[in-house]
């Protein structure tokens, strides 16, 4: 260890200096959600308690006085808005129009300085109450039913927050684990996640040799190519739905038109179509499949990007000497190309896995997650919104969480000896 | 005559061709409106199996045996088709059935050339039978990726300038029709712009993405810069774990953003869409990787984003086609509204 200098203490104290404020946005925007969804995931919260319990209050009038000296009857309807947790603490407030004397108040309530103050120590989960009060009206009231309907009511309540409380359980892993559907999702996620990436690093692969020589028109190929990455993927899911339609698509009315296919297929809504495959039986996932396509698909241009940048920096002298040894086209590929591109490769398919393993909106787009394609990320949505157990939903984020970690340290244990210099 | 392998394959890759562009060309009439019955396989295959052999007589000269090749092939494709290919009558749709006879043949003569020219096949060498090999797959390959990439969005451009009920009653047919004139041909694109107020997604897409990107940027400039420019301890740790962050997806944040968000009455709001902006995952891998990959990463990504700068504007006009759009903001009127 070097003895720190004067000048290398600057410099450190700049650069922290100039981290702070990313570190900051990273720190609040991500790592703190993070460890949101952690706690969230121990408690048993419900989309509906997010709105916290509240005490709430509606006035009726069950007398209007007629002449001055007529009795006045309010009857306040009092509620708990929570099913589960209680309120206590109540104070309710309403300020009254001048000419309204006491004649029978509940006992929690006072009157003074035209005021009426209730307090309540505490209602229970789903609490209930009528109460009445009573008044005498002189000639200085003046109000009219209208006005005095309309009259605001201010109450308050303390109430424990569910998300902030201190009571913790089990119950959403137990829900996840002991749910047989869980396991399927897993190894959903997992076909899904390993023949995209496969899928994506084949296709950019093979993209990448095609474009590794010149040819006229080869400018304009490369920027075709990556049309499917640049573009928003809300547009091309859909052009994808309605090109695969079984009904009024394109590709599927073509296919039965040419007389390819006897009926349509449902590309994005089938589970799965029996193929006979040499008088076997076999149970294609349809949806998945297609899924999975779109995926590689989509993602191909990536892959093919930073091959064919890798590819381009290999000298040509390697081949040429290649050439002179009388190695044959393929024993090139095989000896000189897929050796120096392995290094790109093995980081491409890490980080694809990866990306992959945390898509969330290509399949939530295009099936919803139905038809056998529900991977992790889309259960998270499906437990927390559309079965609105927001518990359970953190529970399987902190499921993708731990699985996420597993696959970053592979990442670093594999990552190729000239990518971590380079990183670090 | 030619060495009996070179007929040979000149014969195989000829028919192979002539399959393939008639079942093209098939697709493109039955895309155009016009309904052809039948893909005539098997006759492509003979007549662009002779076309390829004709094609190879090189004794004839050059030029001879190209127009040869072609004379002779289209005659042969059109009677072993009956001169109805495709199921066209040739008399009545003359261009459909003709061009697409011509196309066939010109393209099988075209690519058996192309894919044996300075092979010799003479013997069976191993350099040879890879290199036309790899010269065949090369071809299919190119016309493979074509079509994939490119399909999907001139479909997406075409479906915008037609209507609803016309694709729903034929969904082949993608035939632009200039009948309503220009009005009928842009009604979608004035559909989502007057009916459903497409100028206020413009400026809140705008306004959020501008804000979130200027905010993004700036940040990590400072940021990037200590990182690959400065020395300080704890730098190999802190690009490490802001590489782990960038990692994390966006679903892992949701359940907690979308509770403080409720809790707080941030969502759609402006301010709520703007801090989901910065969440998502897009801005992040900018953020980040100028933070966390510094050196190699860096430029590799810039290298990508040069690549790709130009071509998102350039979709930004894809973007903005019609049907989809109005798929679109209709669905999120439904939402929002």
């Amino acid at each position: 260890m070097m003895p720190r200098s004067p000048l290398a203490r600057k410099e450190a104290g700049l650069a922290y200096a100039l981290l702070l404020p990313a570190l900051a946005v990273v720190l609040s925007i991500v790592l703190l959600p993070v460890l949101a969804n952690f706690w969230i995931s121990f408690k048993a919260v419900e989309l509906s308690d997010l709105r916290p319990p509240k005490p709430i209050v509606k006035l009726q009038l069950r007398q209007w006085p007629k002449n001055h000296g007529d009795p006045l009857v309010i009857r306040y309807s009092l509620r708990n808005s929570s099913q589960k947790l209680p309120v206590n603490n109540i104070l309710s407030r309403q300020k009254l129009p001048a000419g309204m004397l006491v004649q029978e108040l509940d006992s929690r309530c006072v009157f003074s300085n035209n005021e009426l103050r209730c307090e309540f120590d505490h209602w229970p989960a789903g609490y209930r109450e009528k109460i009445q009060n009573v008044f005498i009206t002189d000639d200085t009231f003046t109000t009219s039913k209208k006005t005095f309907k309309q009259s605001n009511i201010e109450i308050s309540g303390e109430a424990e927050n569910i998300l902030t409380s201190f009571q913790f359980t089990l119950k959403n892993y137990i829900k996840i684990f002991t749910n047989p559907e869980f396991f399927f999702v897993l190894k959903t996620t997992f076909l899904y996640t390993l023949l995209g990436t496969l899928g994506s690093l084949f296709l950019g692969l093979f993209a990448a040799q095609l474009l590794n020589q010149h040819f006229a028109g080869r400018g304009f190929l490369r920027g075709l190519f990556l049309f499917p990455y640049v573009s928003p993927v809300i547009a091309v899911a859909f052009t994808w739905v309605l090109l695969l339609d079984p009904f009024s698509g394109t590709l599927n009315t073509m296919l039965v038109k040419t007389g390819f296919l006897s009926e349509p297929l449902n590309l994005f809504g089938q589970r799965s179509v029996m193929l006979n495959l040499f008088g076997f039986e076999v149970q294609f996932p349809l949806a998945l499949s297609t899924v999975i396509a779109f995926e590689s698909w989509r993602y191909f241009p990536l892959a093919f990007l930073f091959i064919l940048a890798r590819l381009q920096s290999i000298p040509n002298e390697l081949y040429e000497a290649a050439k002179m040894d009388g190695a044959s086209p393929i024993q090139q590929f095989r000896f000189i190309t897929l050796p120096q591109i392995t290094g790109i490769l093995s980081v491409m398919f890490l980080l694809r896995f990866i990306w992959t393993f945390n898509k969330f909106d290509d399949i939530f787009l295009l099936t919803g997650g139905n038809a056998g394609t529900r991977t992790l990320t889309v259960d998270v949505y499906e437990q927390g919104f559309a079965l609105a157990d927001l518990g359970a939903g953190s529970a399987v984020a902190v499921i993708i969480f731990a699985l996420l970690s597993l696959f970053m340290i592979l990442y670093f244990r594999f990552l190729p000896q000239g990518e971590e210099e380079s990183n670090a | 005559m030619p060495e009996w392998r070179r007929a040979l394959a000149a014969a195989l890759i000829g028919g192979v061709s002539a399959c393939i562009f008639t079942v093209i060309w098939g697709i493109l009439l039955l895309f155009s409106g016009i309904e052809p019955i039948l893909i005539p396989l098997q006759g492509a295959f003979i007549s662009g199996m002779l076309t390829g052999v004709f094609s190879e007589i090189k004794s004839l000269g050059e030029a001879k045996s190209f127009f040869i090749s072609i004379g002779l092939g289209s005659i042969l494709f059109l009677f072993l088709n009956d001169f109805s290919p495709w199921n066209i009558n040739l008399e009545k749709q003359a261009l459909a059935a003709g061009l697409g006879t011509l196309w066939v043949i010109l393209i099988t003569v075209w690519s058996t050339r192309k894919a044996l020219a300075g092979i010799k096949l003479e013997g069976l060498d191993r350099d040879e039978i890879e290199r036309l090999t790899i010269r065949i797959f090369q071809g299919m390959g190119l016309l493979f990726f074509i079509i994939i990439v490119a399909f999907p969005f001139i479909y997406m451009v075409i479906t915008s300038l037609k209507s609803q009920m016309a694709l729903l009653t034929n969904p082949t047919d993608l035939s632009i029709s200039f009948e309503s004139g220009l009005g009928g041909l842009i009604k979608s694109y004035q559909e989502v712009w007057t009916t459903f107020q497409f100028q206020r997604y413009i400026w809140i897409s705008t306004v959020v993405s501008v804000g979130t990107v200027g905010i993004t940027l700036s940040l990590s400039i400072l940021g990037a810069y200590s990182v690959t420019r400065l020395r300080f301890p704890g730098r190999v740790w802190l690009s490490r774990s802001i590489l782990i962050i960038y990692m994390f997806p966006a679903i892992v944040l949701v359940i907690p953003l979308y509770s403080i968000f409720s809790q707080l009455q941030l969502r759609n709001s402006l301010l709520g869409l703007f801090i989901a902006d910065l969440v998502d995952h897009q801005k992040r891998k900018e953020f980040l990787l100028l933070l966390g990959r510094p050196d190699a990463a860096l430029q590799l990504v810039a290298s990508l984003q040069i690549e790709t700068s130009n071509l998102r504007r350039r979709h930004v006009h894809i973007l903005w086609t019609g049907q989809i759009i109005v798929m679109r903001t209709a669905e999120e009127s439904e939402t929002f509204g």
